[in-house]
């Protein structure tokens, strides 16, 4: 793959290998409303790699976690920023995900941004017991059952900035409804959605209970 | 646990490969092959990398190898 960045405000990418399909990268108008067509493009590489083993994770859908959890406001710091996650999360285990921010309540100091999660078995972002947690600039591609999942219904003041969600994958080894499965599984509307996207999902893209 | 902070990030390459599988020894609650936070820091910085996604700026057809990003 070659970057050429001689325009820097529109860089041109030689890729390794053609373009199966065509990518529509066009603006729509419908009487005064604008939507954005444009193919989303994601960097999945970072100088940090989390995974679980090459040999193993992909054949047991069975990768590795990163489980935050303490009893009590504040009672437990994770600051997480540009580092990629792949071969991750465990199948048919229930709080088993990727990046998991369980029963703690505050977390004002909390965050991930800039995190790329793909290749994943068992959900990608989940914010169960938890607030004030920001997930920002975030890039998920290939992840199975829902990928940003707000568990419980009463997480509230979360903020989910920025982010983009590719080719979410149905999984038949969590909960029913991971088998319809939506990049943003939002269960409270007290929590901030600004500016994600959703791409190509096996189901839905925005999956709104309110 | 810390790999770079948000000040002074981990630039260089670094993999951290977790090994087992469902019938090893784990810890209740956290499992096993997994990074378990209890009352404590972790930190996880690497190289910034910005921005981390954007949008094609112009279509591109099958069979094209070149895709121009905004």
């Amino acid at each position: 793959m070659k970057v050429d960045n001689s325009n820097p405000q529109k860089p041109v990418v030689t890729l390794d290998k053609p373009l199966k399909f065509r990518h529509f990268a066009g603006i729509e108008q419908f009487g005064n409303t604008k939507v954005d067509m444009r193919t989303e493009v994601g960097l999945l590489t970072r100088s940090i790699v989390y995974r679980g083993d090459p040999e193993t994770s992909k054949d047991n859908q069975y990768g590795a976690t990163i489980f935050i959890h303490s009893h009590g406001d504040d009672s437990v710091i994770a600051r997480l920023s540009m580092v990629e996650l792949t071969d991750v999360g465990q199948a048919f285990k229930v709080g088993r995900y990727a990046v998991h921010f369980h029963m703690i309540g505050a977390v004002h100091k909390s965050y991930a941004s800039g995190l790329a999660v793909h290749e994943g078995y068992n959900r990608a972002f989940t914010i169960h017991g938890t607030f004030y947690l920001r997930l920002m600039f975030n890039v998920v591609c290939h992840v199975k059952g829902h990928n940003f999942f707000i568990e419980d219904a009463v997480e509230q003041f979360n903020v989910i900035r920025n982010n983009l969600v590719m080719g979410t994958e149905n999984s038949f080894s969590l909960l029913n409804t991971d088998q319809t499965p939506a990049s943003f599984w939002i269960t409270h509307p007290n929590n901030e959605f600004q500016n994600n996207h959703a791409a190509g999902s096996d189901r839905y893209g925005f999956w709104y209970d309110l | 646990m810390e790999v770079g902070t948000a000040e002074f990030p981990y630039n260089s390459k670094i993999t951290i490969t977790m090994r087992g599988n469902v019938f090893d020894p784990y810890i209740p609650i956290y499992g096993n092959k997994v990074i378990g936070v209890r009352k404590g820091v972790l930190d996880m910085h690497g190289e910034v990398r910005s921005p981390t996604w954007t949008q094609m700026e112009t279509t591109s057809e099958a069979g094209s190898s070149t895709i121009t990003l905004s």
